[in-house]
């Protein structure tokens, strides 16, 4: 099996000085099959180690079809499943025996494969990764014990009253678009995932496509012997991105509420987001990401008052996070005492609407912008977390150098771009808030 | 940009998430806790050292695949205070370890959590220079890291920084452990927080930690480890802020602390610090010995609340260590049966993967929390004189649970009766072991860690050699191992969940309870071999192992940790 590869592929190649003026970097070297598949090369000083990633750009965001919420997620369960040339069980053997930590996440906005472990399992890594992603091959039993699996999956963190809040604020939100519900599904979809056994070998031939697909390569290998066995491996892999349209979201005309009454003893919980513009609108995504620690952030006001000084807040959490499609900019807060749900509510409104009229406080914005550097380069501290973070942003509009695009939009941003972003979107009519009590401690809802 | 990924139900990841819960928000981090379960250690003195070789021997023809193990330098000052230096090198991040020899078994009686909360409002309440605001307010834009993790025997405090920022950043390091500030308003705000996680996140929000933590204080019953290292929340309601400052006195002194450090670190840097830090009061009144813990009973515990589904966590205490001649076999026999988070066990594959009963089922022979939550390794500063087996079966729904404990115990059984590891296990799995071992310290921080749990045990290049070690292993020493140290009758099992009375009464009377397979719309269950349906009859029937009534306790969650 590909042995005459194995010795140049382990010839470690020297990694090239990080360029340290940039957000990420290590430059990367990207090359384009002619099926459309792209493929990344990093060299990073892991020697002897290698991480594989392979980035699909597909996730719940593409769950159109209605009952089929938790399908992305479910689907990538089922690519461990096996094909016929290397059954599950092989492929699980194969990445046991040589010491890989193989695993997979789903998210709104894709679905990332991941493998790390020993560099000298590159040429196998590649062969299995290439097939497993042409030739997936499962029959309907193994589909239909998969989807237990999932219910497990669910059930796990079934008691964390938080699983249900971020279910409700999805739905309260979003009306049309995807976004409305959960990258894990909603529990009934769940239960009757048994029954989509058809639909799965559909989802395969509309989404897992070379032109939809990055692989990424990050550590201790030699690049030319690589992408000829990726050119190799992978040139067969037909097909075109299929998708269905993700129907955009209406603007929001009216603020919405919702509440979850949770049937056990917890602390009472907050969470008021705005709708607000998609990745691609990279000036703004930057704005939002400065926003997240300029409103509640440790340094916040909010935060030092509601958290450290009154001790009404027991939590806060900045919400936003950069998505493909508009998504939403918010705060959630454990509040000690239902009574303080209304004030700490009013407390954020009046924090939103000082920011659109009055100042801003260029020292904390530096930082905040100082934060975000220095918290994105420390996250850079091995070839698993360099891999992970090309994927991740790679994943938002699909490009490659997406993060220092954005870092040199957050560079630019003055104190008044904060000021013109909350008055554009932080509107009343365009907030949703979302509460949760426990049942027996129920509070009027406003 | 960096996700934050602030809620982990943001995603759904295949294999497994993290346990716990994650209490910061990720951009920015300043001083958090982690916030888990933690013990002493009569000042270790090197029992059976370890192999001393500190970087694996490579395989014929392999590079040199841990060639980032370098030997840590260990050194101690007149004042008591160690110094434990990985070689400074031109990476970007320097890592500081405050490691101090305390932890939960130094909580006196009536005060479980004492050392927990003790180090919360040291690394959090702020110092005599700052308030805990301008704590924050310091660290933010330095994006510095410092944390602290209370175990049973160990407490760390975990400073990280980018060396742009190293001089701003290690005055207050510093300041945390020699000048805390005590300040009143945030004794009581993390006092409340504490609590509230007792309360309302392990007894209601957090089934599996709960399931985990109620094993720890079944399987350690009358003994140090015993007390929730968080906390019981009757005690921490009744601490005083002078009960930290005395105990901070006490335990926090400089005959007990480790000096770590590793990273692009200033030459100077070690010694510096260990300097400062012999400021620390000189000495302490004696550590608690640790006895060795034996397993008692009851067989079941079971906790009844309200969820949805049932945790479950199976144990018994025992002492098998890292530098013990079986640890090599014992390893190797532990991942065949179930490796944390990956699919090549017989437990994960017999009950996920080919029953669907649940998302993960793993086994452990040390104590083992994740770090972090992407990522399959421990967490380091957990090192403990008693160790543990552990079998962790991730919720189960609630007709199949007493099913999910069955399948567990009779794959257990098998493995030392009917259907020993094979040969091909055993290799399979020492190349599991061979390429996945270095993965646990990719980073600086980490190898730190790894150095500092060595100075405890008394080893030298731990990770190395065990890696080394496994290559001679053959199936009748791994098979020979695994028989020698478990013994089914002994383990003890919780079951967190409703219903709970049902549960006893089942159990007590041995009623068989047959495997419900998940049905589709229509009504179908997935088609399954014969010869598996033929297991699931033999399952659903073997014995459970309780004895008599005594041997099966029904507590209200609202009393545990109480």
């Amino acid at each position: 099996m590909l042995l005459p590869l194995l010795a140049a592929l382990v010839a470690a190649s020297a990694a090239p000085a990080p360029d340290s003026s940039k957000a990420f970097p290590f430059p990367v070297e990207l090359h384009t099959l002619p099926n459309g598949l792209r493929v990344g090369f990093v060299p990073y000083d892991s020697p002897g180690l290698v991480a594989y990633y392979t980035l699909m750009r597909v996730g719940s965001r593409n769950e159109v079809e209605k009952g089929k919420s938790g399908f992305a997620h479910f689907f990538e369960h089922m690519m461990f499943r096996g094909t016929k040339k290397h059954s599950a069980e092989d492929y699980n053997k194969t990445v046991a025996r040589l010491g890989l930590n193989t695993n997979a996440s789903t998210y709104e906005d894709m679905t990332i494969y991941h493998l790390y472990g020993p560099a000298k399992a590159l040429p196998t890594i590649i062969e299995y990764e290439a097939d497993r992603f042409q030739n997936l091959s499962y029959d309907e039993p193994a589909f239909r014990t998969e989807a237990g699996a999932i219910l497990g999956e669910y059930i796990k963190s079934a008691s964390n009253p938080e699983q249900k809040m971020f279910e409700t604020m999805s739905e309260t939100a979003f009306t049309r678009h995807t976004y409305a519900h959960t990258v894990i599904g909603y529990l009934k979809d769940i239960e009757n995932m048994p029954s989509g056994y058809q639909y799965s070998l559909q989802f395969f031939r509309r989404y897992y496509t070379p032109d939809n697909a990055v692989v990424f390569v990050v550590g201790d290998f030699d690049k030319a012997a690589t992408l000829a066995q990726i050119e190799a491996a992978y040139g067969t892999w037909k097909g075109k991105l299929d998708a269905v349209r993700v129907p955009p979201e209406p603007k929001q005309r009216q603020s919405r509420r919702a509440q979850v009454d949770w049937d056990k003893p917890t602390l009472p919980r907050i969470w008021i987001a705005w709708h607000t513009p998609a990745a691609s609108d990279i000036k703004r995504a930057a704005v939002q990401n400065l926003l997240n620690a300029y409103l509640y952030g440790p340094t916040s006001p909010l935060y030092q008052t509601l958290v450290l000084g009154k001790q009404t807040v027991d939590s806060m959490f900045p919400t936003y996070g950069d998505h493909r499609d508009p998504n939403l900019f918010g705060v959630l807060m454990r509040v000690k005492d239902p009574r303080n749900l209304h004030n700490v509510e009013l407390a954020v409104l009046r924090e939103i609407k000082a920011l659109a009229g009055g100042t801003v406080d260029a020292k904390r914005l530096e930082a905040v912008r100082s934060n975000l550097r220095y918290s994105n380069i420390m996250s850079l501290d091995k070839a698993d977390a360099v891999a992970e973070s090309l994927a991740l942003n790679t994943a938002l509009t699909g490009d490659v150098d997406y993060l220092n695009k954005e870092f040199a939009a957050v560079a630019a941003v003055q104190p008044r771009d904060l000021q013109d972003f909350a008055k554009g979107y932080f509107m009343d009519l365009n907030r949703t808030t979302v509460t949760l009590v426990s049942a027996s401690k129920k509070v009027g809802a406003r | 940009m960096r996700r934050t990924v602030w809620f982990a139900l943001a995603l759904a990841a295949c294999a497994q998430q993290q346990e716990g819960v994650r209490k910061s928000p990720g951009a920015g981090t300043a001083a958090a806790v982690t916030d888990d379960a933690g013990t002493n250690a009569s000042q270790s003195e090197p029992r059976k050292p370890g192999a001393r070789e500190t970087t694996a021997a490579p395989d014929a023809g392999a590079p040199v695949e841990s060639a980032k193990a370098p030997a840590a330098e260990i050194s101690t000052l007149p004042s008591g205070v160690t110094l434990v230096a990985l070689p400074a090198n031109q990476n970007a991040i320097v890592n500081v370890q405050l490691q101090f020899r305390t932890g939960a078994i130094d909580d006196p009686p009536g005060k479980a959590g004492l050392t927990y909360l003790t180090a919360r409002v040291m690394a959090e309440g702020g110092t005599q220079a700052l308030s805990a605001k301008q704590l924050l307010e310091a660290l933010f834009p330095l994006a510095a890291e410092l944390d602290v993790r209370v175990d049973k025997e160990l407490t760390t405090f975990l400073a990280r920084v980018h060396k742009d920022n190293l001089s701003k950043f290690l005055p207050i390091v510093g300041d945390v452990v020699l000048h805390p500030r005590w300040d009143p308003q945030e004794f009581r705000r993390l006092r409340d927080v504490a609590v509230n996680d007792i309360e309302k996140r392990l007894r209601q929000g957090d089934d599996e930690n709960l399931g985990k933590e109620s094993l720890e204080e079944l399987m350690f019953r009358q003994h140090p480890y015993g007390r929730l290292t968080l906390g019981h929340a009757g005690d921490l309601k009744s601490m005083s802020l002078q009960d930290l400052q005395q105990h901070a006195a006490r335990v926090f002194t400089a005959d007990r602390l480790t000096v770590g450090v590793s990273g692009g670190y200033p030459q100077s840097l070690g010694t510096d610090l260990a300097r400062l830090l012999s400021a620390l009061p000189p000495k302490s009144q004696a550590q608690p010995e640790v006895p060795e813990a034996r397993p008692h009973g009851p067989r079941f515990l079971l906790v009844e609340k309200n969820a949805d589904s049932t945790a479950i966590s199976i144990g018994l205490p025992w002492n098998l260590s890292r530098e013990d001649a079986d640890w090599p076999a014992m390893s190797i026999a532990r991942s065949a049966f179930g490796e944390h988070r990956q699919f090549n066990g017989r437990l994960m594959q017999r009950l996920r993967e080919r029953r669907g009963l649940n998302y993960g089922d793993y086994a452990y022979i040390e104590y083992f929390r994740q770090e972090g939550g992407d990522a399959a390794t421990a967490q380091t500063g957990r090192a403990r004189h008693q160790q543990q087996f552990t079998i962790w079966i991730r919720p189960v729904r609630d007709e199949n649970r007493l099913f999910a404990v069955r399948a567990a115990l009779y794959e257990l059984s098998r493995t030392l009766k009917e259907e020993p590891f094979s040969q091909e296990e055993v290799e399979q799995t020492k190349g599991f072991l061979d390429g996945y071992i270095l993965l646990f310290d990719q980073t600086d921080a980490r190898r730190l860690g790894y150095a500092l749990d060595d100075h405890f045990y008394g080893m030298n290049g731990f990770l190395g050699a065990w890696r080394t070690s496994l290559r001679d292993v053959t199936a009748d020493q791994v098979n020979a191992a695994w028989r020698k140290w478990i013994d089914p009758s002994k383990l003890e099992i919780v079951m967190a969940g409703r219903d709970m009375a049902s549960v006893q009464k089942t159990v007590l009377a041995g009623d068989p309870t047959p495997i419900q397979y998940q049905r589709d719309a229509t009504g179908k269950s997935p088609d399954k071999p014969a010869s598996q349906l033929a297991t699931d009859k033999e399952i659903e029937k073997s014995p459970l192992g309780a004895k008599n009534d005594a041997d099966v306790q029904v507590i209200s969650v609202d009393r545990m940790f109480e």
